[in-house]
């Protein structure tokens, strides 16, 4: 398995950031590099990428606060 | 006057809907594929509608609040920069700017900095000058407004997308030239309430460049 994190240094660290949308369900296959879901940080949009194939796993829910870094899912 | 002050010799693009606003994305990804220059900088305008988020799209009343908008005059678009619902119509100029670099630090905060830099010039024509801030009471609040006097003159938003070791990022904003902001909070404040939020949103929070020419 392989931790989906968020990514780091993309938007000022006291900036609140949640997932706004996961771009696939539990389960589906995903490839690696495919964007998976999107962050909303204010107004800005960020991707987040698949870092591996398979399964995804999602772990957070969408409009729960992530910290830069966080683990939100597994690909497996 | 304006849109020349800002960026000379720039045509405005008259958009056509949700074409328009998917113009910025197509733009985006061309960027993030390594082809084409490394900066653009489109001036649109588009008929009326209301544009909206992918998070507002998920909502479970989006469709019946979509189609209600769409049916008094509003088609409901969705963008993929963040924010909740603004309009597009007659008297908003829309501003886009698109950055490519293969250097990490270049950021989303650059990009909003770069709309600000662009509106200030435009402004200084008039005499005026804008800075940041997020602004009570005004719909798709934000710290990167553009606001003059206390009031929200432009809404900003951006998205940022990777590709093959670079970074591309697209800032941009609604800039209220003329028309009625009473209106305008009309439309989204039932669109809104339609989705199933209390929205709020105050008429002395934002102004018109007219509005300001006009005091």
């Amino acid at each position: 398995m392989v931790d989906i994190l968020v990514p780091e240094g993309l938007w000022n660290s006291g900036d609140e950031a949640a997932i706004s949308v996961w771009l696939y369900e539990d389960g589906d296959i995903v490839s690696e590099g495919a964007v998976i879901a999107e962050i909303m940080v204010e107004k800005s949009t960020f991707e987040l990428l698949a870092p591996a194939s398979g399964a995804l796993r999602r772990t957070i829910d969408i409009e729960v606060p992530i910290d830069q870094g966080a683990i939100v899912g597994r690909i497996g | 006057m304006f849109a020349q002050a800002m960026e000379p010799g720039t045509e405005v693009e008259a958009g056509y809907g949700t074409d328009a606003i998917q113009f910025d994305d197509i733009l985006l990804i061309r960027m993030a594929s390594g082809t084409g220059p490394d900066h653009i900088v489109r001036l649109w305008t588009n008929p009326q509608c209301l544009v909206t988020t992918r998070r507002f799209a998920k909502r479970a009343e989006f469709d019946r609040a979509s189609a209600a908008s769409s049916a008094a005059g509003w088609p409901v678009y969705v963008r993929s920069t963040g924010g909740t619902a603004v309009v597009h119509r007659p008297g908003i100029l829309n501003l886009s700017i698109l950055n490519r670099s293969t250097d990490i630090p270049l950021d989303i905060e650059l990009g909003y900095a770069a709309l600000l830099a662009k509106i200030r010039t435009g402004l200084k024509t008039f005499g005026m000058d804008a800075g940041f801030g997020a602004v009570e009471g005004s719909y798709c609040n934000g710290r990167h407004n553009i606001v003059v006097g206390g009031k929200k003159l432009a809404g900003t938003a951006g998205a940022v997308k990777f590709g093959r070791g670079v970074r591309c990022v697209l800032a941009h904003a609604s800039i209220s030239i003329d028309g009625s902001v009473a209106d305008d909070i009309e439309v989204i404040t039932m669109f809104e309430r339609a989705l199933g939020l209390s929205s709020h949103y105050e008429r002395a929070s934002q102004t018109t460049l007219s509005d300001l020419l006009a005091n």
